[in-house]
């Protein structure tokens, strides 16, 4: 600042006076708006992303609670709809108080307007259509998720007029609400009740087969790869162009593949060759775009990903015709060698590729190099004068 | 005879309009090809990814990389069909052969441009630069050309060839491309702009001509051929009587 000031003619000279004007008042504008920017930042309240409650759980059962549960614990109550069907008005009371809820919520938070029986009708015609009714109670503290069901294939089918599409107490249940981190097994089988052949597809494949039999906790559950609340449709373009992304976030993680012994190059290789290189370009294109090039489901299967090891596995050399030809009809017994089956190419896997790859690590610095030192040569020349 | 100080120089043709055309349609489409393709090569940088995304995406990128692969193929069997026909029926000359004298103008050259000896060497039609430039895209061209058309018909070249010359294919296609574009960078613009007396560049390729000068003074062994010894009959050489002599191929 000071130089500024100073009587420094040569200083005042370059900038002129109109010049320093110009410069203090440019970076004043700039101190300003920035200042401004953070202070409306400040202000601005950001969208909460937090799936809990927004507000005060309910206190501990009292006698409100007790005195439903005189009627509804073992009472043996049951409701007849007006369209025939039956429900069993108890509640396992044990259950309730091992759930999320149990202990925290009292049964008018949810089943509001009840007071002393004899409670009033029951407008609902039957179970489905007492559950769609009421459902929504959940959105009381559940906005968020609710909110993103919205966004979901589930509620696409519900407006569109199917009353068998998933509600929030098809997935939880009413009652008897777990946390969803208790039993990753139990997500596949909530699934099943509607979706039974995937599931039983699931069963028979290398993720499916681990968590049944063997409870691993690694592989991914229906909704690792579906979502959670906002299920995009999976036939969809868009969906079909991000699963690469999607495989790649356990099989392309170090930690987790060097404990089956499995490759991360598989993503790489995929990415560095002709369909991914396709796929890629073409989800920054447009997540619209259709494309007909291949993502890992369209060979390893969906539901049923066998291991590699697996004699029916689409991909083994033996197998992998076929499942090339579902693009190229008129491909033939060589085409399949055509892909390096995710291995990096070595003197052993695919020895020609290789060695094209050497020779030109040799052959194009040798050539460069040749030519620019040509071409300093005849610098040389120009500079010392010689025509 | 003229002698004294001329107003116009003499022109002698040296490419004939084909020439030229074909040069036009080798630039073009090597630039288009370079364009579309090298982005490809290198599709996981941001950059190459920008250009892919302006020219309209992926698909559209390879169509024009494909089309202008064809023209490139149809100019170069055009252009050895036309070698053909020229040596073997016309007769000509020819004159892009490699031979042991271009090795030692090579030699010659780069000891003289050290400062070496005061021996220049004396090129014929073709120096070895030139001719270094046409055997590299020639051989270039066969193996760009020759990949390029396994990479765009797999499915047909893997009915009698093994399955692992499509990955070769595709790895020989992109190395090859990248060492034609440093051909054409460092010793094509090299020599063609900033040659001396060349820059911005030179125009011979586009106008078809040189003048006599720079005919005897850069092909000198051509000159004499057509144009008898420069030592007789003057600084000029032996007119023969021709104001704008063609210069045949060869």
């Amino acid at each position: 600042m000071p130089l500024l000031f100073t009587g420094n003619r040569g200083w005042r000279r370059l900038a002129g006076n109109r010049g320093l004007l110009f410069v203090t008042g440019g970076l004043a504008a700039i101190l300003l708006s920035l200042a401004l920017a953070l202070a409306v930042e400040a202000m601005t309240p950001s969208a909460p992303i937090s799936s809990q409650p927004t507000f005060q759980a309910a206190s501990p059962p009292d006698e409100g609670e007790k005195a439903c549960l005189v009627c509804h614990a073992s009472g043996g109550f049951v409701l007849t709809f007006s369209g025939g069907e039956k429900l069993n008005l108890d509640l396992d009371q044990e259950r309730y108080l091992d759930s999320v809820h149990g202990g925290k919520l009292t049964c008018t938070d949810c089943h509001r307007g009840y007071g002393s029986p004899p409670h009033g009708p029951v407008l609902s015609t039957s179970r489905r259509d007492y559950a769609s009714d009421n459902y929504e109670i959940c959105t009381r503290c559940h906005f968020t998720n609710y909110t993103r069901t919205l966004d979901s294939i589930h509620y696409k089918v519900l407006e569109a007029g199917n009353p068998k599409s998933a509600l929030c107490t098809d997935c939880h249940s009413a009652h008897y609400v777990t946390s969803p981190s208790e039993s990753r097994a139990s997500i596949p089988q909530t699934c099943a009740q509607c979706h039974d052949t995937v599931y039983r597809a699931y069963q028979g494949s290398v993720h499916g087969a681990a968590l049944v039999k063997g409870d691993n906790q690694d592989v991914p559950v229906c909704t690792d790869c579906h979502g959670v609340h906002n299920i995009y449709d999976p036939r969809t373009a868009a969906f079909h162009l991000t699963i690469p992304a999607l495989c790649d976030r356990c099989h392309g993680d170090e930690k987790l593949m060097s404990r089956y012994g499995l490759s991360t190059a598989v993503v790489r290789t995929y990415l560095h060759d002709f369909h991914g290189v396709t796929t890629t370009l073409l989800a920054e294109q447009s997540s619209l775009a259709y494309t007909k090039q291949p993502v890992c489901t369209d060979c390893h299967g969906i539901h049923d990903i066998a291991r590699t090891d697996d004699p029916d596995s689409p991909v083994i050399r033996q197998n992998l015709l076929k499942t090339c030809r579902q693009c190229h009809p008129d491909a033939t017994e060589n085409f399949p060698a055509a892909w390096l089956s995710h291995y990096e190419p070595s003197l052993r896997r695919a020895p020609l590729v290789w060695l094209v790859d050497v020779f030109y690590k040799i052959f194009i610095p040798f050539m460069v190099g040749g030519m620019i030192m040509n071409v300093l040569v005849d610098l040389y020349r120009v500079v010392s004068g010689r025509k | 005879m003229k002698t004294g100080k001329r107003e116009e120089p003499q022109w002698v043709v040296r490419f004939q309009v084909s020439q030229r055309v074909e040069h036009w349609v080798l630039m073009l489409s090597f630039l288009a090809l370079v364009l579309t393709g090298i982005p490809q090569h290198y599709s996981d940088l941001g950059w190459a990814r920008w250009m892919i995304l302006h020219f309209g995406g992926i698909e559209i990128t390879r169509l024009v990389h494909r089309f202008f692969g064809a023209v490139f193929t149809i100019e170069a069997f055009y252009h050895i069909a036309y070698a053909i026909y020229a040596i073997y029926l016309r007769k000509n000359r020819p004159s892009m052969m490699l031979t042991m004298q271009d090795v030692s103008d090579a030699v010659v050259m780069i000891r003289y441009s050290l400062g070496l000896t005061d021996k220049k060497p004396r090129y014929d039609r073709f120096s070895y630069r030139q001719k270094f430039e046409y055997w590299g895209v020639f051989f270039g061209g066969v193996i760009m050309i020759t990949t390029g058309f396994i990479l765009a018909f797999p499915v047909f070249f893997t009915r009698f060839l093994p399955g692992e010359i499509v990955p070769a294919a595709k790895e020989m296609h992109g190395w090859e491309a990248l060492l034609a574009l440093s051909i054409i960078v460092i010793w094509h613009l090299y020599g063609t702009h900033l040659a001396p007396g060349k820059f911005p560049f030179d125009k011979s390729i586009f106008t078809g001509r040189i003048t006599r000068e720079e005919m005897r003074e850069e092909h000198p062994t051509e000159y004499e051929r057509e144009f008898g010894a420069v030592e007789e009959g003057g600084a000029e050489g032996v007119d023969t009587g021709a104001e704008d002599k063609t210069w045949r191929l060869g």
